[in-house]
């Protein structure tokens, strides 16, 4: 059944999301597109579309996946999904928080996953990027029109300190426009 | 001094707004959550606030969401966990599911696609700089040869065994973590 379904992937992606949310993408990318729930292309555009529209990025793209699925109803279940690990957390350990916050087995368990977390953000940027510019790292093609908007993306981000992220996405979602169209 | 505790509606009403201006990563979410309940609310002190965010960084679970979840314990204990949660989701779920109603019809435009591929290419360079970000912060608790052994493994992997399970993956770190820094390094004080 579709619904347990989604509420068991987005649970397991709930349950081994460390950090930001950007930290979900490597395992939606594994769990959903293995799954058929999405293709490669869909997920990157409810990627881009979840940077653009308010709401935290995760819950953004769990609502996507869901609704595509299997409508309303599903969106809902994939939400929950993605968030019941955590408050089963809270619920069961809360008393406990400060004494796992100062064990040294589990902060030293963290020191081991955050650099496996900083790689597969990286991987997946990478990735990303590869598949913008030249469809893979195959070197199917060239596109130039990416490298110009990373660019200024990177300049941006290199030289303005605090520069907000609607600005990169309002930047981003011009250059597009201007590029793409010509 | 005790500060007057929120009642459930206002938890919802609270995390409701931060959902509906948080835009971008999930750090924007957590300046914001800091805003409203510590600085405006004055529900927690800002030492109490840090403290949360160390624990919601180490529980399973989105960053930002944890973080609304354990401000709203804090001041509702299991109730105001759930409702902070919802709250903060429930902006998302509207609105997306409203795009997601004509989500077939808006690919449709040449235009829209046009400003979706522009908006991925400055997200792919923003969630790189999120990982050196994390990289620079990480080296602070942890040791940056060690770290960095890790992060090259793990995208090795990425590239030629492609499809070795992420979870797998993150456990093993995990595991490695606490063997290495448990038995074999001293490590920097947390």
């Amino acid at each position: 059944m579709i619904y347990l379904l989604l509420f068991w992937i987005f649970f397991k992606i709930g349950l081994f999301t460390f950090g930001g949310g950007y930290a979900m993408i490597p395992l939606m990318q594994q769990e959903l597109i293995a799954k058929s729930l999405t293709t490669e292309t869909e997920l990157f555009n409810f990627i881009a579309i979840s940077e653009a529209t308010p709401g935290p990025f995760a819950i953004n793209v769990a609502t996507f996946v869901g609704y595509s699925n299997a409508g309303l109803v599903g969106s809902i279940i994939a939400t929950l999904g993605l968030v019941t690990p955590s408050l089963i957390i809270i619920i069961l350990i809360a008393a406990l928080f400060n004494k796992i916050n100062e064990n040294k087995y589990v902060n030293n368990f963290l020191k081991g996953v955050r650099p496996i977390v900083i790689g597969l953000i990286a991987f997946v940027a990478i990735k990303l990027i590869f598949t913008q510019l030249c469809g893979g790292f195959d070197f199917t093609f060239f596109d130039y029109k990416p490298l110009i908007i990373m660019a200024i993306t990177i300049v941006l981000k290199l030289t303005i300190k605090k520069m907000s992220p609607i600005l990169f996405i309002v930047i981003g979602a011009s250059l597009g426009i201007l590029l793409y169209m010509i | 001094m005790e500060n007057k505790k929120p009642n459930l509606f206002e938890i919802i009403f609270t995390f409701f707004k931060i959902g509906l201006f948080t835009f971008g990563g999930g750090y924007s979410m957590i300046s914001l959550i800091m805003k409203e309940c510590v600085e405006k609310k004055k529900w927690l002190t800002e030492l109490e606030f840090l403290d949360i965010m160390s624990i919601a960084e180490i529980t399973p679970g989105p960053v930002a969401i944890n973080t609304a979840t354990y401000v709203g314990y804090k001041q509702r204990k299991v109730l105001g966990g759930i409702l902070a949660t919802l709250g903060v989701c429930l902006p998302s779920l509207i609105i997306i599911i409203l795009i997601s109603i004509f989500y077939n019809k808006l690919i449709s435009f040449d235009i829209i696609n046009y400003a979706l591929k522009g908006i991925l290419s400055a997200v792919s360079i923003l969630i790189l700089f999120s990982a050196i970000k994390l990289f620079k912060t990480n080296n602070k608790a942890s040791n940056v040869y060690v770290s960095i052994i890790f992060i090259v493994i793990t995208l090795l992997l990425n590239i030629f065994v492609p499809n070795l399970s992420t979870i797998l993956i993150i456990l093993s770190g995990g595991i490695f973590g606490l063997i290495i820094y448990s038995f074999i390094l001293g490590g920097k004080t947390k």
